[in-house]
């Protein structure tokens, strides 16, 4: 077992070498200019020197710098040679980041002023983790007994009644979810006005007492968090549903009822104990989906996390903090991958990775 | 205080990238009672601003925070439209419209108590034109300046390189003034040893720096809340709030939720939100805002620019010369443009598209500026007129396939360059395909990521595209960047390669004349011009739309729009911080 998480481990850097190989080289050789585009869009007319001396400092300094290996027209880099500049540059960047240098974004700070993409996604952490610790949680105590009571009722309302809910959960999309919660049951809606419409805490939270502002916590994050729930929720449900019928007909079952157990007995030690660790390994392994969506509720629901972050580098192109980004969700990705992978071993003593 | 007065290029879809003017100008501050002075106004940003530094920011949330905070040498009246002074009590120009002298205001002094010098205006300029600083486009509002001295420790003068009609407005609202004694040494420390020597760099100065203003900075919490508090120093007449917030909403119908459930005092909202919310509060409530609608020339306009491109260069080289012909096959021909503009129902578009919120725009010039000509009326919808124009100049249907083609059999057909991403200019293209197409032309819409978009306008690489410029904030508004054909080379913003003798003439000579009554003249005729050309076909004026709580008092719409420093709430209506109800 030692080795293989050794092998899994040692095949994590290739991989995270491919994965943020491909993003570098789809930001670097896409289309346009994102320096250009930046200083443009910012600027009433600048001199055409002024201009390119300024464009050549920001792609300097953030490693964006074409350098002419074959010595063409400087005017008109071609694609090979756009190729060459990019795996120089991603190679400049592995050099960087291997020495702790991640870079620096084109435009955000934190506020203290620094532009290092790991301070800035650290500064947003904490409420992307605590929003995404709550789901998980959430959809794991949700998912359950709807899973259990479904397969024990199978075929009756309520089986019937959740399968339709779960499959149209499992339907929306994020957007339009928070667009409805928010609408209909946050202040200033058409509905009920129970919740607040932005943010993660009260502006006053800092007055409020330990016990009041925990509970401030949660009445601010009940919407993105059901946002986040949903989906996840359904995904699980439907299969803590098929395992626990495998479960139920599966011959020790059988076995536990034919020597006079209660059925409350057979179905919570037995049956249920067993469909739980595919549970478990299915959740960890949700997490990464779990943190994409969150970008979209945190759009929404302005909630100032790494999600926001991403999406605003993305369509600012900002490499250094895309790919920092890409670095942390990729980790997060294999990490939970190598984890359920294991769960599964543990749990399932015929599942031999040696 | 009109910043970066010229136009510069606005895409109303992604708020990141808009540099529109920097318009913040005062209206005649009231003399507030001692009762009408207190409460907070409470604010929205829909995303944050990425510093808070008056000279190195460059997004539209720093503008609105700092407006509060910093005070130029002039600013444009609300009300009036005209430049006044702020930290100058008075100015004058000299004969030859070169120089301008200032006179500071005695008693004008920074939130730390210090008085604010010549010392400090010469500072500050140096910041703005210091290379090392994150200033470049601020700078390139000075290049004509050439030198700014301190005569003595209350007057300041600015040399400029050339005649300029509004040197006024080019040297003294362009930028913030600040404390020299503060902020010396981070500008001096070079940026590389900065750390070592435990000086913050002056661009890595990103909040809590202090002006003259009638407020200073209180926190920044990040993607929350930004927090503005009553300058206790304040030199000038003092505003009624207490504090200013700005919250930050990044989606906006979350936005509009926390206008209407009473978080917030002021919100822009768009034109969809304004028909919901015209009559009631969308709640089937009675509403507690106010609705306004204005233009200003801070709107700007949206138009389809067409390549104009019509001219040749010279190239000498190897004792040889080579003529290089720059021609656009079909828009280069002024009849082919105004056909194009014939074929264009704007007044349909702008009811449909735009819920009639704008005006059809038609020229370069803010329909209410003096310098738009009142004579000039925008060309109808006027199929017949379109084709005659286009026959005239040479492109009818030769083969009665329905499709038009010029005398060599080349069919009337040409790409459309469209930034992807703004859905009303998407929307457009497609309306415009299919009356072009029932018409015989043939359009083919291209949606492009605004950096490449960006790149194609840079390398004149377009037939047609759909823009908008954001307004210059002042009545009067420099046509030079944009229509003279030095704007042409150079990636300059003439980017449709508009050329034309007697418009650079009229340009020239309109900037350079001192006298109102005469420029004002030779813009019109310049408008007339531009009208005749179509280099562009105009589209929509813009409008502002603004909800504004009925708890504010004294709220007044000035020729330049609205300005929040007027306004005051009762003492029994104040809500958040340091007010009466909850």
């Amino acid at each position: 077992m030692r080795t293989y998480i050794l092998k899994r481990l040692l095949l994590m850097v290739p991989t995270l070498l491919g994965i943020t190989l491909l993003t570098y080289a789809i930001v670097r050789l896409a289309p346009g200019d994102p320096v250009e585009a930046l200083i443009r869009s910012q600027a009433g007319d600048i001199n055409p020197q002024v201009f390119a001396r300024e464009a050549d400092r920001i792609r300097e300094r953030l490693g964006l710098k074409d350098y002419n290996f074959w010595g063409q027209d400087p005017d008109h880099i071609d694609l090979p040679e756009k190729v060459l500049n990019a795996f120089y540059g991603y190679g400049r960047w592995v050099w960087h980041m291997a020495h702790g240098d991640f870079g620096e974004s084109m435009q955000y700070r934190t506020t203290d002023g620094s532009k290092d993409p790991a301070r800035l996604y650290l500064e947003r952490a904490h409420v992307t983790i605590t929003l995404n610790a709550i789901a998980e949680v959430l959809i794991f105590l949700i998912a359950i007994p709807v899973g259990l009571a479904a397969a024990r009722y199978r075929g009756r309302l309520f089986d019937r009644f959740s399968t339709i809910m779960l499959l149209g959960f499992w339907s929306v999309p994020h957007v339009l979810a928070g667009t409805l919660l928010l609408n209909y049951l946050a202040r200033g809606g058409i509905g009920l006005e129970w919740f607040p419409y932005a943010g993660l805490h009260s502006l006053e939270a800092q007055d409020l007492t330990w016990l009041k502002s925990f509970g401030d916590v949660f009445w601010h994050a009940t919407l993105p968090v059901m946002c986040l729930v949903y989906g996840g929720l359904a995904y699980l449900a439907k299969l803590g549903r098929a395992s626990l019928l495998e479960s139920i007909r599966a011959d020790y079952v059988r076995t536990a009822r034919a020597k006079g157990l209660p059925e409350s007995r057979v179905v919570y030690h037995h049956a249920l104990r067993n469909s739980l660790l595919p549970m478990i390994t299915t959740m960890v392994m949700m997490l990464p989906a779990l943190l994409g969506g969150s970008v979209v509720v945190e759009r929404i629901f302005s909630i100032p996390g790494m999600g926001q972050l991403v999406v605003g580098a993305a369509m600012q192109r900002d490499l250094a903090v895309i790919m920092f980004g890409t670095l942390v969700f990729g980790t997060l990705t294999l990490v939970s991958l190598l984890v359920g992978d294991l769960l599964y071993a543990w749990a399932d003593p015929r599942i031999r990775y040696d | 205080m009109t910043g970066r007065r010229r136009a510069a290029l606005t895409l109303a879809a992604a708020a990141t990238l808009v540099a529109l003017a920097a318009r913040a100008a005062t209206a005649d501050i009231p003399d507030f009672t001692p009762d009408q002075m207190g409460g907070t106004l409470r604010r929205c940003i829909s995303a944050e601003p990425q510093n808070l530094n008056p000279i190195t920011g460059k997004d539209l949330y720093e503008r609105y925070v700092n407006e509060y905070v910093f005070e130029r040498l002039l600013q444009y009246n609300n009300d009036t439209g005209e430049l006044e002074g702020v930290l100058a009590k008075s100015w004058e120009i000299s004969e030859d419209g070169k120089t301008i002298t200032y006179h500071l205001r005695p008693e004008a002094c920074f939130a730390d108590g210090h008085p604010v010098t010549s010392e400090d205006v010469v500072f500050s300029f140096n910041i703005v034109m210091n290379a090392e600083i994150d200033a470049r486009s601020m700078a390139s509002y000075l290049s004509k300046c050439e030198s700014c001295t301190a005569v003595d420790p209350h007057t300041v003068r600015f040399v400029w390189k050339e005649k300029y009609f509004n040197v006024a407005g080019a040297s003294g609202n362009i930028f913030s003034v600040l404390p020299k004694h503060l902020y010396a040494k981070n500008v001096d420390v070079n940026p590389e040893k900065a750390e070592e020597a435990g000086i913050t760099h002056y661009n890595d100065l990103v909040q809590g720096i202090v002006g003259t203003g009638p407020y200073v900075f209180e926190y920044w919490k990040t993607g929350e809340e930004i927090s503005l508090v009553r300058n206790p120093k304040y030199w000038g007449k003092p505003r009624a709030f207490d504090r200013i917030t700005f919250r930050i909403i990044t989606d906006e119908q979350a936005s509009v939720q926390a206008f209407l459930s009473g978080d917030i005092d002021y919100l822009a909202v768009t034109p969809e939100w304004y028909l919901k919310l015209k009559d009631h509060d969308g709640r089937g409530k009675d509403k507690d805002f106010e609705i306004y609608r204005y233009s200003s020339p801070a709107n700007g306009f949206s138009f389809i620019g067409w390549n104009n491109a019509s001219y040749e260069t010279v190239v000498e080289a190897d004792g040889k010369t080579t003529r290089i012909e720059h021609r656009h096959p079909i828009f280069s021909d002024p009849r082919v443009r105004r056909a194009m503009t014939h074929l264009v129902d704007r007044k349909s578009l702008l009811k449909y598209l735009y819920h009639d919120i704008g005006d059809i725009a038609n020229g370069p010039f803010w329909s209410e500026s003096p310098q738009s000509d009142p004579s000039v009326k925008p060309l109808p919808y006027d199929r017949r007129e379109a084709m005659r124009l286009l026959a005239e100049a040479g492109w009818k249907d030769r083969d009665n396939d329905g499709w038009i083609e010029n005398a060599s059999g080349k069919p009337l057909a040409f790409e459309w360059t469209i930034p992807s991403g703004h859905q009303q200019s998407m929307d457009l293209a497609r309306i415009i395909k299919e009356e072009f197409r029932r018409n015989g032309i043939d359009v083919k819409p291209r949606f492009l990521d605004w950096p490449v978009f960006i790149t194609k306008l840079d390398n004149r690489d377009f037939d047609a595209i759909i823009l908008a410029w954001g307004g210059s904030g002042a009545l009067e508004h420099d046509p030079y960047q944009i229509w003279h054909s030095d704007a042409i080379a150079d990636q300059g913003h003439n980017f449709i390669t508009f050329r034309n003798a007697q418009a650079d003439r009229l340009i020239i000579e309109a900037r350079t004349e001192l006298d109102l009554a005469r420029r004002t003249k030779l813009f019109r005729e310049f408008h007339r011009l531009v009208h005749r050309l179509q280099p562009y076909t105009f589209f929509i004026d813009r409008q502002s739309l603004r909800l504004i709580s009925t708890r504010m008092q004294n709220v007044t719409v000035g020729k330049l729009g609205i300005d929040t420093q007027q306004w005051w709430i009762p003492r029994q209506l104040r809500r958040g911080k340091g007010g009466a109800a909850p």
